[in-house]
């Protein structure tokens, strides 16, 4: 079952690759606001403070949605937001900010969010909350998540886990986590908090750079 | 990358075109539904018209104001107790008035052959009615003042118009949401995509309208805004065969930009 799984996500990986062979932006385009999609929401960073998501304002926001225990498309967005950020200078990155939100913040606790954040880069942010927040944050973004199986849970161990998580409270150092499903779309925020563009890892960076530098610039 | 407005001209265009568009896309449809009415007759159809369906149109703009709007259909119809069946090619020549409101100036069959006997059940009088609304209210929310004008609707005063932007919602009535719907879409076209009916269970003669409408232009800060609207209306069919609108409700949608978004990995 789980590698049935496993080779239905990379084959919708391959898609999405092909995908951006195809889909190309014209240069010098303008990013228009898309009503209805976003706005301020309450969540809980990786220190586990309350923030708000207009503390983020007048910074570019690249936010994305995903989970810890997921092994095929999250490692896959962060590793390409890595490399993406890495490529903007020192000065553009103070004015950016990448946001991860957590869709399983019952496993995701705001400590191992930072640890599997910090893997990819620092100062990146990790954001959960309480069930109601994310689903808050998810509907106001309009993406989706379900999990694959509403009965069962998977031992941990059974999982790709890019950073394990550390079980000081449980007996045998074992977990069981669930497994989902989610939208892969990356959010491109202006500094007012205006969703102004949707991307995916088949951007091709440079062409992401540019827009974000377009929301630098504004 | 440019600055984050569109330009006047580009917002201009965009409006006019969407405006005449609905405009005779209303007119259209009120044609079509009168072909489709037994107590009517038009001249140059069959007197028992049984069904009608567009198969293919183009809309070509002749010169200032003026649009011609070819139409090829199929349609059904009752002779000496017979069915038949037809396809038509036909222009209409569109002037479009100073409020943005199109009238018919000529029309013209082009083609009328016989064709093969097909089922057009569905294509009714109701199916071109509830196009002609569609075509008719957004018309209307594009600023043009139809000679049908919704604003002179018995209904118009009722029904109540929710609006939901994200966290935002507004809710009165029309002209109370419009009002304050104008801050953020403050120019610009609206273009029906899709349009689905059906009856609302346990009630006589009520059904829920379902648009969705692609929105482009600029809010009241000169910001390019792009909108996917979903509207539901729900309305009850009166013994006249006159609509009472008793609510409409609008949500923002995630606008349709890459085939990639609906995906869930």
């Amino acid at each position: 079952m789980a590698e049935i799984i496993m080779l239905k996500k990379l084959v919708i990986l391959l898609f999405i690759s092909l995908l951006s062979v195809q889909i190309s932006h014209a240069e010098g385009e303008e990013l228009p606001l898309f009503s209805g999609v976003g706005g301020n929401f309450s969540a809980v960073d990786a220190d586990g403070k309350a923030v708000e998501f207009s503390d983020f304002l007048d910074q570019v926001v690249v936010l994305s949605f995903g989970y810890t225990n997921c092994a095929d498309i999250c490692p896959f967005t962060l590793g390409y937001l890595t490399r993406l950020y890495s490529k903007l200078t020192e000065d553009e990155q103070k004015k950016v900010q990448v946001i991860f939100v957590t869709i399983d913040p019952e496993y995701d606790t705001p400590g191992h969010l930072k640890q599997f954040i910090g893997h990819f880069n620092s100062e990146f942010v990790g954001l959960s909350g309480s069930k109601e927040q994310i689903d808050y944050i998810v509907s106001l973004f309009q993406a989706q998540y379900q999990k694959l199986s509403v009965l069962n849970t998977v031992p941990t161990k059974n999982i790709r886990q890019v950073t394990p998580k550390l079980f000081s409270d449980e007996s045998n150092g074992e977990g069981k986590a669930s497994l989902y499903s989610h939208s892969v779309t990356l959010y491109l925020i202006d500094k007012s908090g205006f969703t102004r563009s949707l991307e995916y890892t088949g951007t091709p960076v440079d062409e992401f750079i540019r827009k974000i530098r377009g929301l630098i610039n504004e | 990358m440019g600055v984050a407005s569109a330009t006047p001209t580009e917002v201009e265009h965009r409006i006019e075109y969407t405006r005449a568009l609905n405009s005779m896309a209303s007119v259209l449809m009120n044609w079509y539904g009168n072909v489709l009415d037994s107590n009517l007759n038009r001249s140059g159809y069959p007197e028992k018209v049984t069904g009608l369906k567009i198969s293919k149109t183009d809309l070509v703009k002749l010169e200032l104001n003026e649009y011609s709007f070819n139409v090829q259909s199929k349609l059904t119809y009752l002779q000496d107790d017979s069915m038949q069946a037809k396809a038509l090619d036909e222009t209409f020549i569109f002037h479009i008035g100073p409020l943005g409101q199109a009238n018919i100036t000529s029309k013209v069959i082009n083609k009328d052959t016989s064709v093969e006997m097909m089922s057009l059940a569905t294509f009714n009088h109701d199916h071109y009615q509830r196009r002609e609304f569609a075509y008719t209210w957004l018309a209307y929310l594009d600023g043009v003042v139809m000679d049908n004008n919704i604003k002179d609707k018995q209904w118009f005063e009722n029904a109540m118009y929710t609006v939901k932007m994200g966290p935002k919602e507004i809710k009165g009535p029309i002209l109370f949401t419009l009002a304050a719907r104008k801050a953020y879409l403050f120019k610009g076209g609206h273009l029906l995509r899709s349009l689905e009916v059906e009856a609302l269970e346990g009630r006589d003669n009520t059904f829920i309208l379902e648009l969705i409408i692609d929105w482009q232009g600029v809010n009241a800060a000169g910001k390019s805004v792009l909108a996917k609207i979903h509207q539901t209306i729900t309305y009850q069919l009166e013994e006249n065969n006159q609509w009472d609108v008793m609510s409409i409700e609008e949500e923002h949608l995630l606008p349709d930009i890459a085939p990639w978004q609906k995906l869930l990995c």
